[in-house]
């Protein structure tokens, strides 16, 4: 019984080590066709098209409902100390450095990383992948490195206007509504926020773009097993990445800031 | 040619391909025939690179599969052109563009030679008229045409098919096997069919395998099939119930 445990637990682990390095391959694999030619532009656009642009609608909805939010809860809280004009500062910190690139890679990861795995999926269980490679094209270059690049070239771009859009948000809820003086809501941003806080937030997008488009990609490019398999896939990826995205921001925030 | 010698795959634990051996010359054209779930799909995977064998090594004009560099297995698989099961069409793209894809992919031709090339070996299919629409709304038989022209449009050295005429109507797959053999004589390509439409399938190939409990039980001209005495190749031959091949 003890055997058949150990036996278990080894071929558990051997299973898990070997995932990882998969995983480990598949990042070094598409960083090395990123870097040579030939590079699909066209993919590319489309791609930024995809993770980008369409993304844009969501990306602004919950930029100006986590500013504004954050503007309701940061008013309430600093009234208690007496310090309402502080308000634009925090909820553009707050934005900037931490629920910006957050919430923003969140929401690109369950919208068009889950996307991409089904994608992915569909065409590695339907031999769309094995038809590529026959055809003498290499997968990697036409499926993941397209994906990469677009995610890390869009991701900064809707961190941005996620920020942007929420502090437009907390603007209307703190001066409009709640009668703070806008001068102050303006000239305390400016004189609090710090190139080191956009830029450490551009760090994070950029990463949390990598595993977005890696995660995806790898999940998709495993999947087996039909519709279920696809499915699996998807789910497994939106979890995955959500998780990693979190875990990674608190490694990142702690060397960057 | 393709050379293949002591091929061995299991998989789940259970041996596909056992010590397989066999020559394709060039310009041949064969069939590999067997049992469903006997390994044919999963040889002629190995054949395209697509899976790895346990043992036993696969040649393509003396070159080993296994000793190419990602570069030259491209090059080799751009000479091929292969017909999965199931077609295996881009479905976010026409059919124009599923045919006209490892063209535009490769570059270096124009856009009137695509547009001329592709129209060409769509109209050999006979999908002529077809060209616009989605692989989701055309027939199964229409999407086997789709994914023969694809792998023709490049005029290949090397032409696999994994049962491309499974679940036609006879007519279509008569006439597509025609097809295969017209192509495959007209381009000079080396060939091989894995199907099951026995006998057509014989009137146009040189030679047949018939692979069984993961050997090639016999590899040798149609006809030498036909005339079989063994009891196994009788009965898959005519399809009888009774006999020594028995499904658990």
């Amino acid at each position: 019984m003890i055997q058949a445990f150990l036996e278990r637990l080894g071929s558990s682990g051997l299973r898990s080590l070997r995932n990882l390095g998969q995983f480990g391959l598949f990042f070094v694999t598409t960083v090395h066709c990123s870097l040579t030619p030939p590079i699909k532009f066209q993919r590319i656009l489309k791609q930024i098209w995809f993770i980008g642009w369409n993304s844009l609608l969501v990306i602004c909805l919950t930029g100006l409902f986590t500013g504004m939010v954050l503007a309701l809860q940061g008013y309430a809280s600093l009234k208690r100390v007496g310090s309402e004009a502080f308000l634009g500062p925090l909820v553009t910190l707050s934005l900037v450095r931490e629920l910006g690139p957050v919430l923003c890679s969140l929401m690109v990861a369950g919208r068009a990383g889950s996307a991409i795995t089904a994608e992915i999926g569909i065409m590695r269980v339907q031999e769309q992948i094995d038809a590529l490679e026959l055809m003498g094209l290499n997968p990697f270059r036409y499926l993941v490195v397209p994906n990469l690049l677009a995610s890390i070239l869009s991701l900064p771009v809707l961190g941005m206007i996620f920020n942007i859009v929420g502090i437009f948000g907390g603007y209307l809820i703190g001066v409009r509504l709640l009668g703070l003086n806008e001068g102050t809501y303006f000239n305390e941003i400016r004189n609090y926020l710090e190139w080191n806080d956009i830029l450490g937030g551009i760090y994070k997008l950029v990463s949390f773009g990598i595993l977005i488009a890696w995660i995806s990609c790898f999940k998709g490019f495993h999947a087996s097993r039909g519709a279920e398999g696809v499915s699996a896939a998807t789910t497994s990826a939106v979890v995955t990445t959500s998780v990693a995205i979190l875990v990674w921001d608190y490694f990142v925030t702690s060397v960057v800031f | 040619m393709i050379r293949v010698e002591n091929l061995c795959k299991s998989l789940h634990g259970k041996t596909v391909l056992n010590d397989i051996s066999f020559e394709v010359a060039s310009n041949e054209f064969i069939a590999i025939i067997g049992m469903s779930g006997s390994g044919k799909s999963v040889l002629l995977k190995h054949l395209a690179g697509l899976m790895q064998a346990d043992s036993g090594t696969i040649r393509f004009e003396g070159k080993k599969l296994n000793d190419m560099t990602t570069r030259e297995l491209e090059t080799l698989r751009s000479r091929m052109g292969f017909v999965f099961q199931n077609g295996a069409l881009f479905d976010s793209m026409t059919v124009f563009d599923n045919v006209a894809f490892p063209l535009k992919e490769r570059g270096g031709i124009g856009r009137t030679e695509i547009l001329e090339r592709v129209q060409g070996v769509l109209d050999q299919v006979g999908l002529s008229d077809m060209g616009h629409k989605y692989p989701s709304e055309i027939s199964g038989g229409m999407a086997k045409r789709t994914a023969l022209a694809r792998a023709l449009i490049c005029e290949p050295d090397y032409l696999l098919f994994d049962e491309p005429t499974t679940g036609l109507d006879p007519i279509i797959r008569k006439s597509m096997l025609k097809l295969f053999k017209t192509t495959q004589a007209r381009l000079k390509s080396t060939g091989i069919i894995v199907s099951h439409d026995i006998p057509e399938v014989f009137d146009i190939v040189h030679k047949v395998a018939l692979l069984y409990q993961g050997s090639f039980l016999v590899f040798d001209k149609p006809e030498a099939l036909l005339k079989s005495k063994d009891p196994i190749v009788r009965q898959f031959i005519r399809g009888d119930i009774d006999g020594p091949i028995r499904y658990n």
